[in-house]
């Protein structure tokens, strides 16, 4: 094993953020799609911290500082909103909301 | 008197405004209460004109503003007034008023009483505007304004499918006519660089010093060639005589003060007010002398064998508006100005006359149908009587005095041709008296030839009465202002007008030769047609079988509408059909119909890519993320180099 470099941080993000993608795209149920949202917010936050570690400033951590803040609003939101649609809906399957198109 | 110019015009401009603006909501069938006292200003007006005139022998100008300022080219909207306008101006408003008060009569009860009597005196007043005006583009705008107001007019009872038609005729026909004026005043403008008429830099005093100033004579023939070409359209001359007709398809009232007695002597009036341009060329007189002696004698052949009152009486009207051609043709300008002015009263008389049998009639006009009355409506029998003698030039009534001066006019003019006129004009006065008495018999002698028990002529009420007697003494006396001939006020008063020709100096001997020629031959016709339509000692329908050709060819009017449709409309029709069927429908319209249906249908299949499932845009956001970060990274990253 050698040094630990920016690298495989940004490869972990990479990694996170293809999986929260993927996630997104495949599955219907909206409260998973929520959770690979916040899972891409996450692997963005962790390359924002490697770029700070490795340019030994502050910045970055400060700014996840915020995002973290910024996605627990949005999941508050975003939980929200489900919570209504499937009330109103008796569903969390995306696929059954297609009233934007007619 | 030269500032009040403008209120001649304005008066009626006046009531047109009213009755067309009010006239639905609040005036109706007052209307001519706001119209007969306008036009009454307006004759009132015109003769404090023609007396101030007549003292000063000074003509009146007003400027009212500058039309157009465009550097070099300066038009002034000017009133002009010399001894001929005033002539103009009292045949106009004196027929116009009379016409306004007759027609109260026989419009009464028509729904579109006030646009009739909104149209009336727009005529009134354009026709005013275009004796007044001072230049040849003022000139023309009303020219076109009086086609229009004739148009509107003809068309008035728009309902009538052939009355629509008629008054499409007159103006396409009169189209043809002004593009030669058109282009007669382009000619002009080119050639003197101005549309003004007088003042030494006017148009006429340089086109009287035309060899002076270098202009060629060919450019005067030109220009005199085609302002006749203009005034042969307005004034109905062969070939462009075929509106006037069908004209009578409008209102009586409007054939007697447009058709007959106004707006067809415009293009006459017209060729006097540029008679230097037309004393400059032999060529171009002998044009108009030839149409004008054509027009004469021919229209007076075809009115022989119509049935149609007001159609004879139409038909009248272009022989005599022949005369005034040919006279003013072989010089005798005077003599043409006097024929227009005696006309318009015995025909304007004619033309109410025929207006009134009609209306007692319940609107037959067929003179077939007639017959008899005389004893029913005594009034419009003897003011029609007057009128046709009149017209057919017995002594001592208007037009015999003004026929008899163009016929001895065209006899001793200077140009060689004048002789042939004055025999075509002899010709064409046999022929006058003869249908204009057989209209006379036809209609007011004999036994009744109509259902006696159904219909029960009458005669007509006061507002028609009136008019009828005013003209009819009018053409009793009228024709003494040129007494005696070539020697009278008249002569003297208008000669001012044509200060450039010499005036006409007759011996007593010719005068009464002449005199008693066209007498005896207006009897003639007159007894022809007493033995004919009356006494029955010729028959005509004898005549008519012996000679069919003749008859037919007569009776359809020498098949000018037939050639004209096989020339100039038929081919125009199948043009328009070929632009219609294959350039608008084939062309214009598939192209348009083709983009449209091309951006339907790619629109159908575009939105199918709206599919409204989440996912799918999800996957359309991350696949263009992918791109935009790929192109990124092979373009401008050094990632993979």
């Amino acid at each position: 094993m050698g040094e630990l470099t920016v690298e495989h941080f940004l490869f972990l993000s990479a990694a996170l953020f293809i999986i929260g993608m993927m996630g997104v795209l495949t599955r219907r149920n909206m409260l998973i799609i929520l959770m690979c949202i916040e899972l891409m917010v996450a692997a963005v936050s962790i390359s924002f911290v490697a770029f700070a570690w490795e340019s030994n400033t502050l910045g970055g951590q400060i700014f996840v500082l915020f995002a973290l803040a910024v996605a627990a609003a949005e999941a508050a939101v975003g939980l929200g909103i489900i919570l209504a649609l499937s009330r109103r809906g008796k569903s969390v399957d995306v696929d059954d909301l297609r009233s934007l198109r007619d | 008197m030269a500032d009040l110019l403008f209120l001649i015009p304005l008066l009626p401009l006046a009531a047109f405004c009213i009755n067309i603006l009010l006239g639905r909501s609040l005036i109706g069938g007052n209307a001519h209460w706001v119209a007969v006292p306008a036009v009454f200003g307006s004759w009132i007006l015109s003769l404090l004109v023609l007396l101030d005139i007549n003292d000063t022998e000074h003509a009146l100008s007003q400027r009212l503003f500058t039309w157009i300022p465009s550097g070099d080219f300066n038009v002034t909207a000017s009133l002009y007034a010399d001894q001929l306008t005033a002539i103009m101006l009292m045949v106009v408003s004196t027929v116009g008023l009379l016409v306004h008060v007759y027609s109260v009569g026989y419009m009464h009860g028509d729904p579109g009483f006030y646009r009739f009597f909104s149209y009336l005196p727009l005529f009134v007043f354009s026709m005013l505007m275009l004796v007044l005006a001072d230049n040849l583009l003022v000139l023309f705008v009303f020219w076109e304004a009086v086609g229009l107001c004739s148009y509107l007019l003809i068309g008035y009872y728009f309902r009538r499918r052939s009355a629509g038609n008629a008054a499409r005729k007159a103006f396409i026909v009169n189209r043809v006519g002004d593009l030669g004026f058109g282009l007669g005043i382009m000619l002009a403008f080119w050639t003197f660089g101005t549309i003004s008429f007088y003042g030494d830099a006017g148009i006429f005093e340089q086109a009287y010093n035309h060899e002076a100033l270098g202009i060629a004579g060919g450019t005067m023939t030109l220009m005199g060639i085609l302002l006749f070409i203009g005034a042969s359209g307005k004034s109905a001359q062969f070939p462009l005589h075929v509106w006037l007709p069908d004209a009578m398809e409008g209102p009586t009232p409007v054939s007697a003060l447009i058709h007959a007695a106004t707006m067809v002597t415009a293009g006459i009036y017209m060729v006097a007010r540029s008679y230097t341009i037309f004393i400059s060329s032999e060529t171009a007189m002998l044009f108009v002398t030839v149409i004008g002696a054509f027009t004469a004698l021919m229209a007076a052949t075809i009115a022989l064998t119509q049935n149609d009152i007001k159609r004879i009486v139409a038909y009248s009207t272009l022989s005599q508006l022949g005369y005034m051609a040919f006279a003013i043709g072989t010089g005798a300008w005077v003599a043409a100005i006097f024929h227009l002015m005696t006309h318009a009263f015995f025909k304007g008389l004619l033309f109410l006359g025929c207006g009134s049998v009609i209306h007692g009639m319940h609107e037959e006009q067929d003179i077939q149908k007639m017959g008899g009355l005389r004893k029913y409506m005594p009034l419009t029998f003897w003011t029609f009587l007057i009128g046709s003698l009149a017209n057919a030039g017995i002594f001592p009534l208007a037009g015999f005095w003004s026929k008899d001066e163009i016929l001895l006019g065209a006899w001793i003019s200077d140009y060689s041709f004048g002789p042939f006129a004055s025999i075509v004009g002899f010709a064409a006065a046999f022929l006058t008296a003869l249908y204009m008495f057989r209209l006379v018999f036809l209609v007011f002698f004999g036994k009744e030839r109509f259902d006696t028990s159904r219909l029960h002529p009458h005669e007509s009420g006061y507002w028609m009465a009136v008019p009828l007697v005013v003209l009819a003494v009018a053409s009793v006396v009228v024709g003494f202002v040129g007494f005696p001939p070539e020697d009278g006020w008249f002569h003297h008063f208008v000669h001012h007008a044509f200060e450039h020709v010499e005036e006409h100096h007759v011996t007593m001997t010719q005068t009464v030769t002449f005199g008693v020629l066209s007498t005896i031959v207006a009897l003639g016709g007159i007894f022809v047609a007493y033995l004919t339509y009356h006494k029955g000692t010729i028959s005509a329908e004898a005549m008519a079988a012996r000679f069919p050709a003749v008859y037919q060819f007569l009776y359809n009017k020498w098949y000018f509408d037939e050639l004209y449709g096989k020339i100039f409309v038929q081919p125009l029709q199948r043009f328009s059909d070929f632009l219609w069927k294959i350039v608008d429908i084939g062309v214009i319209d598939a192209a348009v119909n083709g983009v449209a249906t091309g951006i339907s249908a790619t629109s159908q299949r575009l939105r199918q890519v709206q599919t409204g499932l989440v996912a799918n845009y999800a996957l359309a956001i991350a696949l263009g993320m992918v791109l935009i970060v790929g192109v990124y990274l092979a373009g401008f990253s050094n990632l993979f180099r």
